[in-house]
């Protein structure tokens, strides 16, 4: 069976990773949290846990969105 | 009705109700119109040029089958394909979301894997051939 893929160019890409950011942690949420965390790490203290949270989350679907303009690569 | 269309494939491309005279009408370089008594109406939507005789004919149709509708992002669908009428070539355009696949007309079914979340419709963008519009939602990997 013939398969296709359906990608996006790169700006796409970013815009789609931005999109499910976004829609999880809006801006001032983003804000927050990254306040939350200067000031833990300004005291010597662990990173908050939504921090930590948010920054996995991120780190996962800009990874992921790598992974999808390798592919997109590779297919051209 | 006078029916503008284009003249290098039949597609209709907009039509005037209740006028039969494309005397003085302003048509593009790639357009050409015909008249006819009948009003057509919504029905002008299945309808085509046929350019030898410059009359009305049905349009050629593609049939779509979807296995899945709701997929999550880096999934893939199984889309089967019927065909009716006339044949435009070796292959035919698929509209998916942003992007045109040329698909051959000899396949009875594609896989189309969608790596971004969204809401992704697909049909034939092409005035000769009938589609009925389908829409698969793409939902995020990463939650």
């Amino acid at each position: 069976m013939k398969a296709f893929r359906i990608s996006g160019d790169a700006a796409e890409v970013d815009h789609a990773t931005n999109v499910s950011i976004s829609r999880k942690y809006p801006i001032e949420d983003e804000i927050k949290l990254l306040r939350r965390a200067l000031v833990a790490v300004a005291k010597g203290e662990a990173l908050p846990e939504e921090f930590v949270a948010y920054h996995d989350f991120v780190e996962r679907v800009v990874d992921k969105r790598r992974q999808v303009k390798r592919l997109a690569k590779e297919d051209a | 009705m006078i029916v503008v269309y284009d003249k290098l494939t039949g597609a209709i491309k907009h039509t005037f109700d209740y006028e039969y005279s494309a005397d003085g009408l302003e048509l593009q370089e790639d357009e050409a119109a015909l008249v006819t008594l009948v009003e057509h109406e919504n029905a002008i939507g299945t309808l085509r040029v046929d350019l030898e005789s410059k009359t009305l004919i049905a349009q050629s149709a593609v049939r779509f089958g979807v296995d899945k509708r709701e997929i999550t992002a880096g999934e893939s669908i199984q889309l089967t394909l019927q065909h009716e009428g006339e044949q435009f070539g070796e292959t035919f355009l698929l509209s998916v979301g942003e992007q045109l696949l040329e698909v051959p007309y000899s396949l009875a079914s594609i896989q189309i894997t969608f790596d971004l979340p969204g809401e992704y419709s697909i049909y034939v963008p092409d005035g000769r051939i009938f589609s009925m519009l389908v829409t698969v939602r793409v939902k995020e990997d990463v939650v």
